[in-house]
């Protein structure tokens, strides 16, 4: 089994972070976070599909000449594929030992 | 130095596995294993294109130990690269049969890039199989052990079927070296394209990946992402390109894992998951076959081995550390492996192909060679699978792992090599990727192309380009944040997913075991049936021709004597017969 990294001293709590961590994700775990990334999603796909819709794109295909179509076909993507989960999951999924091999489905090691 | 000239640089990486068998000395391992790819590259690049340096004759065949051409050089190079950033992540540790086996695996597939006749590629190809099987079987596990025998017997059968495949070819042709073929009547294409087919995980014979690499050990993942995949395009590239068939095999192999990535828990699996859908894309830019296409595939090969390594790396790390991978058990690492997490996120941009990160100026190429040449069903899949590798390698790994439900996790970062390799991958990621300037940034990736001057002529960062990408990506990760914000993000947990290895590994496995049982009682049953049945006959022929039985009887003492003239009678008329005919 893996030589597991020893959980830090006393001095680093739950509520303390590795120093690196504060300055590239201190924006990260406040209540605002989810929001601020949620608008700006939405910010970003507006002023995308606005451009979309001024600027007239080279198009090798008609299809692709729709305004917004990569948008739109990227959200309907990806919805999809996640909103399979469920059903498939139900389908597929079985319990962890299924195979009769141990429930070590990670490797080890060093 | 003239010897050094006509060296297969794989060669040298064998040669350097086996002293690391047999050196105790953990210093001089590592020497090796960081030194060997770097002199293996100077080999390299000293070397002539177009030219068989290194031929023998054997037997009526001719065997090309050594040719480079700007296809092989690129692969080559991609896996000298990896080697090196993968003996800088095994520095930790003091493995002397995992030193050996990354080497030998790494030098078998560069050597098998480098050769020019199928025999050749026939030996390296199963010294990949052979020489990496440890990367699994170190692990120690009972589960380990089985994928790692799986992952044996279904390489081996791919060298089996390339060698068979080959010597068909050379029946007909007369011709063993490594060409451009059509698939046609003979059957030895077909084989070759199995043989290829099962290395490159095309679907339904995928499984091995997804059953191995993820029980691999932390640094045999790594390793493994890098190399045996990659080899099997090189060889489609190489014999196959153009191929139509290949185009929907790909276009399929680029959207199926994306389901089966989504509902799986061990992030090291989605990862195998999500290299199988990366090889879709170039599976398919082969298939398409044009000069644009085969530098999308040689592109995305070479950007693909760096972050899906990086990617592995990050998560070997992960389990490094925290002892697992399951998504189930982790979040919120990024408080304690901040460098793990950024290097994680730089692997994640450029396996979604964000601008500036090495899978747009890559994919960019495959994209536009399948809609120039009107594929636009294929297309329209290759698109959806990109917003699939957005939510699987973009978001659902760094996510799961360094963000999301915090698991309460506090471990140390990752070691200093790892973070080392993990830092070096993350740079070339960018620097291929970055607008050209003075022959920095993506010009680098495409003047190495098979193509060059086609891949110059190619225009990544046009204003159409960044806003159909980022259209993209941007709406895919809105859906993401609704879904969570709406709880329709299915939860992880752990669990088995169902694939095609379930016919082997319960429907096969199950005949097999009945099979058994039945055997076991009909066995015994059959065998009195026989002895049975022998029995009588033998007292039957016994009853009849013993010095007791009932021909020696018989009125006439000397019936022997009798029966030898009836026979001699029955000669004699018979050839009496056959000279009047």
């Amino acid at each position: 089994m893996a030589k597991q990294g020893k959980p830090l001293a006393q001095a680093n709590t739950d509520t303390e972070q590795h120093p690196i961590s504060k300055a590239f994700f201190g924006w990260v775990g406040h209540s605002w976070t989810g929001n601020i990334i949620l608008w700006g999603l939405i910010g970003l796909s507006v002023v995308l599909i606005g451009a979309d819709l001024v600027y007239h794109r080279h198009v090798e295909q008609d299809i692709e000449s729709i305004s917004g179509f990569y948008g739109i076909y990227g959200f309907v993507a990806f919805s999809f594929v996640v909103l399979m989960g469920r059903p498939l999951g139900w389908l597929l999924c079985r319990d962890e030992d299924y195979y009769g091999d141990d429930d070590e489905t990670s490797g080890g090691g060093s | 130095m003239s010897f050094l000239a006509i060296l297969n640089p794989g060669l040298l990486l064998i040669l350097a596995g086996m002293i690391c068998a047999v050196m105790p000395n953990q210093k001089v391992r590592q020497v090796l294993t960081i030194a060997t790819p770097i002199a293996a590259f100077w080999l390299l690049s000293g070397a002539t294109q177009e030219v068989d340096l290194m031929s023998v004759s054997s037997m009526g065949i001719d065997m090309v130990l050594y040719r480079v051409d700007s296809l092989s050089f690129i692969f080559g190079f991609a896996f000298l690269i990896a080697a090196t950033l993968n003996g800088i992540y095994a520095l930790h540790q003091d493995d002397r049969v995992q030193d050996a086996s990354a080497m030998i695996y790494a030098g078998a597939a560069v050597a098998a890039t480098f050769v020019g006749d199928f025999l050749s590629l026939f030996v390296f190809w199963e010294l990949t199989a052979i020489s990496s099987v440890f990367l699994i079987l170190k692990t120690g596990t009972r589960a380990a052990y089985g994928a790692a025998m799986r992952y044996l017997g279904v390489q081996v059968l791919s060298g089996v079927l390339l060698l068979y495949g080959a010597t068909q070819l050379f029946a007909v042709t007369g011709d063993m070296s490594i060409r451009s073929l059509s698939l046609g009547t003979d059957a030895g294409t077909w084989l070759l394209l199995f043989a290829f087919g099962i290395k490159a995980a095309f679907p339904l014979m995928h499984n091995w990946l997804q059953d191995s690499y993820p029980r691999a050990t932390v640094v045999g993942a790594v390793v493994l992402s890098a190399f045996t995949t990659k080899l099997a395009v090189y060889v489609l590239a190489r014999v196959f390109a153009g191929e139509h068939i290949l185009i929907w095999i790909g276009a399929i192999m680029t959207v199926f894992p994306v389901f089966f990535a989504v509902i799986e828990n061990d992030l090291r699996k989605v990862l195998a998951y999500s290299l199988n859908n990366q090889v879709g894309f170039m599976v398919c830019a082969i298939g398409v076959g044009t000069h644009l296409a085969l530098n999308g595939a040689a592109a995305h090969a070479f950007a693909h081995i760096i972050y899906k390594g990086l990617l592995f790396m990050s998560m070997g790390a992960v389990l490094y550390r925290t002892g697992t991978t399951k998504a189930s058990e982790l979040g919120g690492l990024y408080k304690s492996m901040p460098w793990t997490a950024v290097f994680c996120l730089i692997g994640a941009a450029s396996i979604s192909a964000f601008p500036l990160f090495s899978g747009f100026v890559a994919k960019s190429l495959t994209m536009s060679a399948v809609l120039h040449e009107g594929h636009i069903w294929v297309w329209a899949m290759l698109l959806f699978a990109s917003a699939g590798v957005l939510e699987h390698s973009g978001i659902k790994i760094p996510y799961f792992a360094f963000f999301g439900h915090d698991s309460g996790k506090r471990v140390e970062e990752a070691p200093f090599n790892m973070l080392l390799a993990m830092g070096l991958a993350s740079f070339i990621c960018i620097a291929i990727a970055l607008p050209s300037v003075s022959g920095f940034g993506y010009g680098m990736l495409y003047q190495m192309l098979p193509y060059p001057e086609v891949a110059q002529a190619y225009e990544p960062y046009t204003f159409d380009h960044i806003l159909t990408q980022m259209q993209l990506l941007v709406l895919a990760a809105l859906a993401f944040v609704l879904l969570q914000r709406f709880s329709l993000y299915p939860e992880e947990r752990p669990g088995t997913v169902l694939d095609a290895d379930w016919a082997y590994r319960r429907a096969g496995y199950g005949v097999a075991l009945w099979s058994g049982a039945v055997w076991r009682k009909a066995g015994p049953a059959l065998a009195g049936v026989f002895a049975a049945l022998w029995l009588r006959a033998y007292g039957r022929i016994e009853a009849a021709f013993s010095p007791q039985g009932v021909l020696a009887r018989g009125p006439l003492t000397g019936g022997m004597a009798v029966w030898a003239a009836a026979l001699l009678c029955a000669v004699l008329l018979l050839s009496f017969l056959g000279r009047i005919v």
